[in-house]
């Protein structure tokens, strides 16, 4: 069976790196130090690197040039420092995706600007921003940097299930290849160890219908981020729109249409000011 | 003038909610009508991303499709 190669297959990406998820634990204690976050950070040259990059954007509104891991802490605040040591930390898998994009930084223009849009959605729905809907966000395509390997070598099959026969582009993934990318980020996911919640965000991405129990919250919350930035356009590639849309989203939030063109205006506004952010899967 | 117009596409089964790319054809017809501005040429709707480019010398207009080919409109 090919997904069974698949699943094999994800075995051979590079390990998570480790310092991100001490990064999440250090600071998932209320009293952690700057000393102890700092010392975490520092032995990480490449994670170091890419933060110092980013503290410039002005995204994060820093007024002052950061050239310190010490004084990347103590400017970007709590919140921030944990979303951008997940971008640091995630940017290395995007540099190159077969199949789905043409040109191979767009996947981590698209995470980007689902991890933003989680933000935005968030504060205008719960009045918050949260940051494990923000590392759902840069992750919930993981699935397509392995599958992109397996959907190029099957690409004209898939686009005549999708172009002609009225298939979503995540059913042609299951009927040609066998899996599709939502679950097999699902599976990378795990791998990586992280929380069930972010995996389920990502399993669930383009069908939070489907989750079964548990707080379905924020697989939803990604799934309407995606479609935004679907319908923006942003890191848009061969899949393009081809995937379905679930009316129920607007019950499940009482999001008004007014709302949802607001956050698109907002969307568009950060990831201007995010260029930094964009720029890590070129740079590196 | 020429009018051509690229863009509006959709998500799948997008038939209740939000329709952004199909609103933004219908607003368009409606100013061009409106002001008797006859669309020349189209290449609108559906599921999938465009790239266009107007090439100022000649005044082709070029979209690019779903295969990733730039075509004449």
């Amino acid at each position: 069976m090919i997904s069974d190669k698949i699943l094999k297959s994800i075995n051979n990406l590079p390990a998570f790196p480790a310092t991100v998820h001490r990064v999440s634990e250090v600071i998932s204690d209320p009293d952690f130090s700057v000393g102890d976050l700092v010392n975490v950070i520092k032995y990480d040259q490449s994670i170091t690197a890419n933060i110092l990059k980013m503290c410039n954007s002005p995204y994060f509104g820093i007024r002052y040039k950061v050239n310190s891991p010490r004084e990347a802490v103590v400017y970007l605040g709590r919140k921030n420092i944990l979303n951008v040591v997940y971008t640091a930390g995630t940017s290395r898998y995007y540099k190159k995706v077969k199949g789905y994009y043409w040109e191979a930084t767009k996947l981590w223009e698209h995470s980007v600007g689902v991890a933003l849009m989680s933000q935005i959605l968030a504060k205008k729905i719960y009045d918050r921003e949260a940051p494990e809907l923000f590392t759902a966000g840069l992750l919930h395509d993981i699935g397509k940097v392995v599958l992109g390997e397996f959907v190029h070598e099957s690409f004209q099959e898939i686009m005549d299930l999708v172009s002609n026969q009225g298939y979503a582009f995540l059913e042609a993934e299951e009927e040609v290849i066998g899996i599709n990318h939502a679950e097999l980020g699902g599976e990378i996911a795990s791998l990586w160890n992280f929380p069930k919640e972010i995996r389920d965000a990502i399993t669930y991405h383009h069908r939070p219908d489907l989750m079964e129990k548990g707080d379905d919250s924020i697989p939803w919350l990604i799934y309407l981020a995606d479609q935004a930035c679907m319908m923006m356009g942003i890191g848009g590639g061969a899949d393009g729109l081809a995937y379905r849309g679930l009316k129920e989203v607007i019950n499940k939030f009482g999001l008004r249409q007014r709302d949802f063109e607001e956050s698109i205006v907002l969307l568009l506004k950060d990831l201007d000011e995010a260029k930094e952010l964009l720029d890590l899967a070129e740079n590196e | 003038m020429i009018v051509k117009i690229a863009g509006g596409a959709s998500i799948m089964d997008d038939m209740n909610y939000f329709r952004i790319g199909q609103k933004n054809i219908t607003a368009l017809r409606k100013m061009f009508w409106r002001n008797n501005v006859i669309i020349n040429g189209e290449d609108i709707g559906k599921n999938h991303n465009r790239t266009v480019q107007l090439h100022i010398s000649t005044g082709k207009v070029l979209v690019k499709n779903s295969a990733n080919v730039f075509e004449e409109l």
